[in-house]
């Protein structure tokens, strides 16, 4: 009789411990899931750019798209903190702890951003292609900044 | 710039005795009764021509060809210990590794704890040859293997610049390095297969653009220490030069810097690169962490936009090499 109880001991463990497993890799994939979002979220805004970008150098029309894509980056802006729950890190990602013990200065960054982009959709809808060229510098430089700090190297897994 | 790779040579020739490095041990003991019979340290062509060391000193011309030299060679960045606030040049970076940490000396003008009292020739033989003036060997770490192409006259225009800034009295901190890679006679044997001294030869049939950005890529830049993968015995590949690692300082990836596309800088545009070099900004907006950004905040970012556009012309010209690295 000890035995079956043994057995059914160790089947229970290994249910727990199952569910237990299975509750965690949930919550992994919901942390991959918010960095694969967020991750996108910033190729579109270099995305976004880069289409801006080929404008100021001639290799496109200044158009509409042009404007859009400017507005893109700006609605992208806000969202940013919102897609980093508090220590949202997998091995997938490469955002720094720091993040959220310098929540204060990661939020300034991203205002920083938004303020710089609110200026290029006002440049952009304004349509003087040099000056888009400029503020287009001024926010990448808001990008990297919120990188320099905030984002590790890329190392490989 | 911590750099694990440049480290790693010394280490792994070291332990060698495992894998199959037994082709290298004869071919060490070769290469060492050369070196006993030809290149003893401290003598024979090692000497450097002891050019300068008047008593009029360098000129301000020097001087101030020197400090760009300075910014093109990242000098600064290993030599200055920016984590502690410590002074330009004093030393006591921390440069880790997987065989123990390394802190960079003073080379400040200080007589009694940088380099004041050195001569031109020791200078010459110090980033030339990797040697000490007491005729010891110096650690990879030093990119050494990379500085022996900088021109002498380059070199001593870059020794006025240092012997113009103030002396400053910061005692050299001894590397903290796992037993044996701490045996600095025993670099002898990484010398003998992977240090290649010799000046940079301009290449008549190219540009002068071209030849500009080979002499900075390959001395002054030292790129290749961090861009081109190594061996298990941490010696670069020369058939993958500037191909890209996984495994460069750190640990971090390393991009192949040949214009394959696809796995290089096949689909960059001359500005691209000279905008990368200057402002870490790639073009697709995103930007360079971590020890790129060291390499650009430590002077390369400072260069003349010509430059920039030649070292350039040199990556663009290079043979595209399909290198995947990254993910
Ligand atoms: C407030 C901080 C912040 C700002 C502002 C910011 N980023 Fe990011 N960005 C990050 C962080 C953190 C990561 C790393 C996310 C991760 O891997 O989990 C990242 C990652 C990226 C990536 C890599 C995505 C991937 O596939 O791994 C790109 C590209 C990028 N950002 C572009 C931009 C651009 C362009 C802008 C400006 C329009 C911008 N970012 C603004 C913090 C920021
Ligand atoms: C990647 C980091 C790195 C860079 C870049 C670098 N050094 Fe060094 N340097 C070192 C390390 C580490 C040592 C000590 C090597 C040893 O102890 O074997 C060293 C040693 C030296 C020494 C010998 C000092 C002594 O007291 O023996 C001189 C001189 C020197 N470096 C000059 C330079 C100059 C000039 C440049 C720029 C052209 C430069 N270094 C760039 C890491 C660096
Ligand atoms: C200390 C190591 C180190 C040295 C020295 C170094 N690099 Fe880099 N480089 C890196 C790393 C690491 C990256 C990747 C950075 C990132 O993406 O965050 C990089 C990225 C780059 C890139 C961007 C490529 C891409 O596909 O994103 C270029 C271009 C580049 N380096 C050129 C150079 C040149 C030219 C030199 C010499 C003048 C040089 N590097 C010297 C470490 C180094």
């Amino acid at each position: 009789m000890r035995m079956t109880y043994l057995v059914a001991g160790a089947g229970m463990l290994i249910l727990v411990g199952g569910v237990a497993a299975s509750v965690t890799t949930a919550r992994a994939d919901d942390a991959q899931a918010v960095v694969t979002k967020r991750q996108d979220l910033m190729k579109t805004n270099g995305k976004s750019l880069q289409a801006i970008l080929k404008v100021v150098k001639g290799q496109a029309a200044y158009g509409p798209d042009t404007v859009k894509a400017a507005e893109t980056v700006l609605s992208n802006s806000k969202e940013i903190p919102s897609l980093f729950p508090k220590d949202s890190i997998t091995p997938k990602s490469r955002a720094k702890p720091e993040i959220w013990t310098h929540w204060d200065v990661f939020k300034q960054k991203d205002s920083n951003l938004q303020i710089q982009a609110a200026k290029l959709v006002e440049v952009a809808k304004a349509g003087d292609v040099k000056a888009i060229g400029a503020q287009l510098q001024v926010v990448g430089k808001a990008c990297g900044a919120c990188h320099e700090t905030f984002r590790q190297p890329e190392k490989k897994q | 710039m911590p750099r694990a790779d440049a480290a790693g040579p010394a280490g792994a020739l070291l332990s060698r005795g495992r894998r199959g490095a037994r082709g290298a041990v004869p071919a060490g003991f070769l290469f060492l009764f050369w070196l006993l019979l030809l290149w003893p340290p401290g003598t024979g062509w090692a000497a450097a021509p002891a050019a300068g060391d008047t008593a009029s000193g360098p000129s301000a011309i020097a001087i101030s060809r020197g400090r760009y030299l300075v910014e093109a060679g990242g000098c600064a960045a290993c030599h200055t210990d920016a984590k502690d606030h410590g002074q330009p040049f004093a030393g006591g970076r921390a440069l880790k590794t997987p065989f123990g940490t390394f802190y960079t000396p003073n080379i400040t003008p200080d007589r009694a704890t940088g380099i004041g009292g050195w001569s031109d020739a020791q200078f010459l033989r110090a980033l030339k040859q990797g040697i000490a003036p007491d005729g010891s060997y110096y650690y990879p770490a030093f990119p050494y293997p990379s500085f022996t192409r900088i021109r002498a006259a380059d070199a001593l225009d870059i020794k006025a610049y240092l012997f113009s800034l103030p002396p400053v009295r910061h005692e050299n901190r001894p590397h903290d390095l796992r037993f044996p890679f701490s045996l600095r006679p025993l670099l002898v044997f990484w010398r003998l297969l992977y240090f290649h001294p010799g000046d940079f030869h301009p290449d008549p049939a190219r540009s002068a653009a071209w030849n500009r950005g080979a002499y900075l890529v390959i001395a002054l830049g030292h790129c290749g220490e961090c861009h081109t993968p190594r061996t298990f015995l941490g010696g670069m590949k020369p058939a993958l030069f500037l191909a890209g690692t996984n495994k460069g300082p750190e640990g971090e990836i390393v991009p192949n810097l040949t214009p394959d596309r696809g796995t290089g800088l096949g689909d960059w545009g001359q500005d691209d690169i000279v905008t990368l070099l200057k402002t870490g900004m790639k073009p697709d907006f995103d930007n360079v962490q971590g020890a790129m950004t060291e390499v650009i905040r430590g002077g390369l970012g400072q260069l003349d936009d010509s430059d920039l556009a030649a070292i350039a012309t040199y990556l663009h010209a290079l043979p595209p090499i399909r290198h995947k690295v990254g993910h």
